[in-house]
């Protein structure tokens, strides 16, 4: 009968180092991630392989990995280039928000609802850490504008 | 060379388990040595503080997806491929390398690594012993779930009671 590793051992240095970190540090580490994950989450919604992405964007197949892999230093303009080939938004601002993803199209469990509110004629949706609008029927918009 | 598998208690996850090793005779598990040997200096301290933030971020959020770590033989690294930490210049300083061995999504041996220096692994005093531990170990436990000697289970690592890894 196998049995669960039982012997443990404690790391301090572990959550004492993330302490010690600056915001901006870890702001970067998480906001990386984020970003990453959500690119993979749009290619899975859409069917894209990475192939298909870097096709897009006339780059390579490993420089579409560095997007996915977390921890990369996206600028603004490779961010811009993300967006076109995805046709979706990949970052918002808050007053900016003008994204809509259809709500029936949310379905992977990495993203769970955590408040919904109405703005307005907007349904406002938040999920995890990401806001995501969707525009009401009586708008102009009722049609997804991504994804 | 006889290794014992431990459980990390506070880096227990809801999406990640992480786990090291612990070498008989040594004082320090793997991924415990690794921590207090980067503690040193400053750089060391700031790298090693964004790769344990990746980590808790990966264990809390995302899961241990194969696209977040760089494949090392058979082994694994953080962090992933092409991260160039800022304070490293890339010719004589890569910047940190933890080596680890992925198991599945939710479970992630984390074992030990130091300042990669050199582009090549080959070339690098540093790192390369960490790179083919990790290696070893990668083998050992690939080795003992064809023999039915582990196997993993959700978050968990099944083993039976006197199971060492013999690397």
């Amino acid at each position: 009968m196998k049995k669960k590793v039982l012997k443990a051992e404690a790391i301090p240095e572990f959550e004492e180092s993330i302490s010690s970190m600056s915001d901006d540090s870890k702001i970067f580490v998480d906001k990386s991630l984020e970003i990453a994950d959500f690119i993979y989450w749009i290619m899975e919604q859409k069917g894209m392989k990475q192939k298909d992405l870097a096709d897009k964007m006339g780059k390579s197949e490993a420089e579409i990995s560095k997007f996915l892999a977390g921890m990369h230093n996206y600028t603004l303009r490779s961010i811009a280039k993300i967006e076109s080939a995805l046709g979706a938004t990949v970052i918002c601002t808050p007053r900016t928000v003008r994204v809509s993803f259809p709500e029936e199209s949310v379905h992977s469990s990495e993203y769970h609802i955590v408040e919904k509110r109405q703005e307005g004629h907007v349904p406002v949706i938040h999920y995890d850490t990401k806001v995501i609008s969707i525009y009401s029927k009586e708008q102009n918009h009722p049609e997804p504008i991504a994804i | 060379m006889i290794v014992q598998i431990l459980y990390l208690e506070q880096l227990q996850f809801s999406k990640v388990s992480y786990y090291t090793v612990q070498v008989e005779g040594r004082p320090l598990s793997e991924f415990r040595d690794f921590q207090t040997r980067m503690q040193h200096n400053e750089k060391d301290k700031k790298q090693v503080a964004e790769i344990n933030r990746f980590i808790e971020n990966i264990g809390k959020k995302h899961g241990a997806q194969d696209r977040f770590f760089k494949r090392e033989g058979f082994a694994e690294r953080l962090p992933p491929a092409t991260y160039r930490f800022l304070d490293s210049d890339g010719e004589t300083d890569f910047g940190l390398r933890l080596y680890c061995v992925r198991i599945s999504e939710e479970v992630v041996i984390l074992l030990n690594g130091d300042r990669k220096t050199a582009q090549s692994i080959k070339d690098c005093l540093n790192c390369k012993p960490h790179f083919d531990f990790a290696n070893k170990i990668s083998d050992a436990i690939y080795e003992a779930k064809t023999k039915d000697r582990i196997e993993i289970d959700g978050f968990d690592i099944l083993m039976d009671d006197d199971f060492v890894l013999n690397i």
